[in-house]
């Protein structure tokens, strides 16, 4: 394994890990069921909190 | 003589108003009472439904419905009085100019506690303009669209510079007497949730029908002010409003507005802080005159007044609101207001008496009482405008695109040029060029890895799985966006509410209104907006039945697999296949409706009672912005979602259960888990483990099922599939089931036993469809 290996690990974990931070933090803030936050997600989602 | 014998052109007087329940207290509400004067403008291309001219503004009604509606023809309609010269010139506000504001006399009585949240309704009638005043006072974004019905749903935020205040975007509401859910929304939110004042948005331009919900929010003795908004249109076309006038006779501060424009919003802003600091609640709330017709409205208004007071105040509501309501019969208050057998019986004999001295009944005396008020406003105060350029305008364009020969033809003309556009020129034009740099990119990349001697392992994961799958995602957003950008661009101009004139007696075969084509059409860009707007639709069986069609329309994630299928298997033949595919889906569409409506949903579709606004240039920031916003969400969808989904499928591809690398990814994890389903999709032509694994993932989102087969097939698709079984996979594509956020949508309308059966309806259809395509190809020896 050399440096280069691990640099492209770190790339892949830290995006894939950035990816479901953020469908996490979408789901838990009620903006998303399926994770993905865009705006119709969102407002899918948000307007059923408003209900 | 009846309403719908009427011919175009002609006028006549209202007689009666016939038919029962909401729709009648409907055309009560949007002022088609006895003693006013209608005018035919024009038939629907198919004979119905009929645009009318009343009150100033045109108003369609199917002519079933326009039957109910006894008249008595007059030679020329009674023009409303020209109230310009009985008209003192005096001083009034412009646009933007401080008024009297005499309304502000209340000595600063009742002052809010410091710290309390001035929380504001935005409540008006459809379409005149809430969402650009919402924007202008909050900063937000909020799409406006040129269709009753846009805002579906509330919206919250704070005015600019205001950080302790709190405004909401009401869907458009007529009136206070519900009659679609969206309606109930607003009247909900200001009976229950009881902010501290309210912004009432009256369009300048059409302010007599506008007033009418004024007439009914003066009532429930909330603070108010009243912006009246397009003044810029009104003054353009020698129009005038008598702003203090105004607000001596309504009793709160009217302040002239243009929302578009930015004019007059800071001067609303002030008042309205004022109003709800100081909760000045209207001067005035008391229409009925002792001398109107006997004043027999004006006693049985205050005889009720007196009697319910008590059961008001203890349920909560406005004594004068809920007295409105009584002797209308509005179930849901009177339910409220817990009123003993007796108390009921005697308001009963009262109501008939009323009845019986006026000569109309209980909700048309109500109705007439409150257009006799407004109609009083608008002699002293307004002058009104004369007919406006936009309106000159859209006449000539309607002559054309809602003409008894020419509507059809221009209808399927602009489909076929959006469609021709976004496939074939542009969307296409751009998908290329993303395409070929994505492909420069990774051959970049590729060769860097190499040069670095990157494991074969990384190598792979790098450039068969993210490269492949989200790159090649990533290549159709200019297909996408240009598609939300000519509907954007149809709703802006208005030309989606002529759409459903012109559909309407087609769309009633099926079951449906004409009103179901917006949702509809919206279906073509993404599912989940569409489900959520058939909330303008005012009955339950229309709306679940739209819901339950909306999967039928191809949605905009769905144009990546044709894209991608179409350039493997059937090249140069791009734009037939595709349309074919829509066509396909709008046609299983219409054979679920004709399905729905023999089966699930028997009965008549909701009446056709809306009005055509005026054609509209879209405005560009409008239109830009959504641009932005759609781009933006596939962006973080295809970062999200698409890159997770990538990684997921690369990994149990590339792995098996002892976590060791596969040559053949025959011998994966994914291999084993999609095995199962292989014997549902063999009947197909498409018994490949690889294919099942694409279509769960579509199920996450549709985008997903490209990206992997690019994962998984590399370069060997022709392998897999033959051209018929490619033709089978799109057709199961376009009809399987929507993705999870499209589900979670129908669930929230529907409940979660739609929802299910949704997935499960639409997988089976596209099966059995996919099935017949099969059979048909195979058998012409395709």
């Amino acid at each position: 394994m050399n440096i280069w290996d691990i640099v492209i690990i770190l790339l892949v974990a830290l995006a894939v890990g950035a990816a479901v931070r953020k469908m996490i933090l979408n789901k838990r803030s009620g903006k998303s069921n399926c994770g993905c936050g865009c705006a119709e997600c969102s407002r899918n989602c948000s307007n059923r909190k408003s209900q | 003589m009846q309403l719908n014998e009427l011919s175009v052109g002609s006028s006549a007087v209202v007689r009666t108003v016939g038919g029962n329940g909401a729709l009648r207290q409907h055309f009560l509400d949007m002022g088609l009472i006895p003693g006013t004067n209608v005018t035919v403008v024009k038939l629907a291309p198919m004979g119905d439904p009929m645009e009318l001219r009343i009150r100033g503004y045109e108003l369609t009604l199917r002519l079933d419905d326009a039957s109910q509606i006894e008249i008595e023809p007059v030679e020329t309609p009674q023009n409303d009085e020209n109230i310009t010269e009985k008209k003192k010139h005096k001083y009034h506000p412009g646009l933007g100019e401080e008024g009297y504001h005499m309304c502000h006399a209340s000595d600063h009585k009742n002052p809010l506690s410091a710290g309390t949240v001035l929380t504001y309704a935005l409540v008006g009638n459809q379409n005149c303009g809430k969402t650009t005043l919402f924007n202008q006072l909050t900063g937000s974004n909020q799409h406006v669209g040129n269709f009753p019905g846009v805002t579906v749903d509330r919206k919250d935020g704070p005015i600019r510079g205001h950080d302790n205040t709190l405004v909401t975007d009401l869907p458009g509401i007529y009136s206070m007497s519900p009659y679609s859910s969206e309606e109930i929304v607003s009247r909900n939110f200001v009976l229950k949730d009881k902010p501290k004042a309210i912004i009432n948005i009256v369009d300048a331009t059409n302010i007599e029908r506008n007033l009418y919900l004024t007439m009914q929010l003066l009532e429930m003795g909330i603070p108010m002010v009243v912006a009246l908004n397009m003044m810029d249109e009104m003054t353009g076309n020698s129009g005038s409003v008598d702003i203090n006038g105004m607000e001596e006779m309504l009793g709160v501060p009217v302040v002239p507005i243009s929302a578009a424009k930015n004019e007059g919003v800071d001067e609303l802003v002030k008042h309205a802080i004022h109003t709800a600091k100081y909760q000045e609640k209207p001067d005035n709330q008391d229409y009925c005159d002792t001398a109107d017709s006997g004043g027999a409205v004006h006693r049985c208004m205050h005889a009720v007044e007196h009697l319910i007071s008590d059961h008001a105040q203890s349920a909560g509501i406005p004594v004068r609101f809920a007295a409105g309501k009584v002797v209308e019969g509005d179930s849901l208050i009177i339910d409220q207001l817990d009123l003993d057998d007796n108390e009921k019986e005697m308001l009963e004999h009262i109501i008939i008496q009323m009845e019986k001295e006026r000569g109309l009944d209980r909700s048309a005396a109500i109705a007439d009482m409150r257009f006799r008020f407004i109609e009083k406003v608008c002699r002293e105060t307004v002058v009104k405008p004369e007919e406006s350029r936009e309106h000159r305008r859209s006449e000539k364009i309607d002559r054309v695109l809602t003409g008894k020969y020419t509507a059809i033809p221009c209808f399927i003309l602009i489909m076929v040029i959006v469609f021709y556009l976004t496939f074939n020129v542009i969307g296409a034009w751009l998908q290329g060029l993303l395409e070929t740099g994505i492909e420069l990119l990774g051959n970049e990349v590729s060769v860097l890895l190499d040069s670095a001697g990157v494991n074969p392992v990384l190598h792979s994961l790098v450039m068969d799985g993210l490269f492949a799958g989200v790159g090649s995602v990533l290549s159709f957003m200019p297909i996408i966006v240009i598609m939300f950008l000519f509907l954007s661009l149809l709703e802006d101009s208005g030309y989606i509410a002529r759409v459903a004139f012109v559909m309407d007696k087609m769309l009633r075969k099926t079951g449906l209104s004409g009103r179901s084509i917006v949702p509809l059409l919206i279906g073509f860009g993404c599912t989940v907006p569409a489900v959520m707007s058939t909330r303008i639709l005012p009955s339950e069986r229309d709306r679940k039945m739209t819901i339950l069609l909306t999967p039928f329309m191809s949605c905009s994630a769905k144009l990546p697999i044709y894209a991608f299928f179409v350039s493997a298997f059937f090249p140069g033949r791009g734009g037939l296949i595709m349309s074919g595919l829509y066509l396909l889906g709008v046609i299983s569409g219409i054979l679920a409706s004709l399905l729905y409506k023999n089966t699930l949903f028997r009965g008549e579709a909701v009446p056709f009672v809306m009005e055509l606004p005026n054609y509209r240039l879209p405005g560009i920031k409008n239109v830009t912005q959504l641009l932005w916003e759609k781009a933006r969400d596939f962006l973080q969808k295809a970062f999200t979602v698409i890159l997770v989904a990538t990684v997921v499928i690369w990994f149990l591809q590339s792995f098996d259960f002892r976590f060791n690398m596969v040559d053949d990814s025959q011998n994966s994890i994914l291999a084993a888990l999609a095995g199962f389903l292989i014997p549902v999709f063999r009947p197909l032509g498409l018994g490949d483990w690889r294919i099942c694994t694409s279509f769960i993932t579509g199920f996450i989102a549709k985008e997903s099922v490209v990206s992997t087969f690019q994962i998984l097939f590399s370069d060997d698709i022709h392998s897999a599939l033959t051209t018929v079984s490619a033709a089978a996979l799109l057709v199961f594509s376009l009809l399987y089931t929507p993705c999870v956020a499209a589900i979670a949508s129908i669930r929230r309308e529907l409940g979660n036993r739609w929802a299910v059966a949704v997935v499960g309806w639409q997988c089976a259809v596209a099966w059995i469809a996919a099935f017949i395509v099969r059979l048909v190809l195979t058998a012409m020896g395709v």
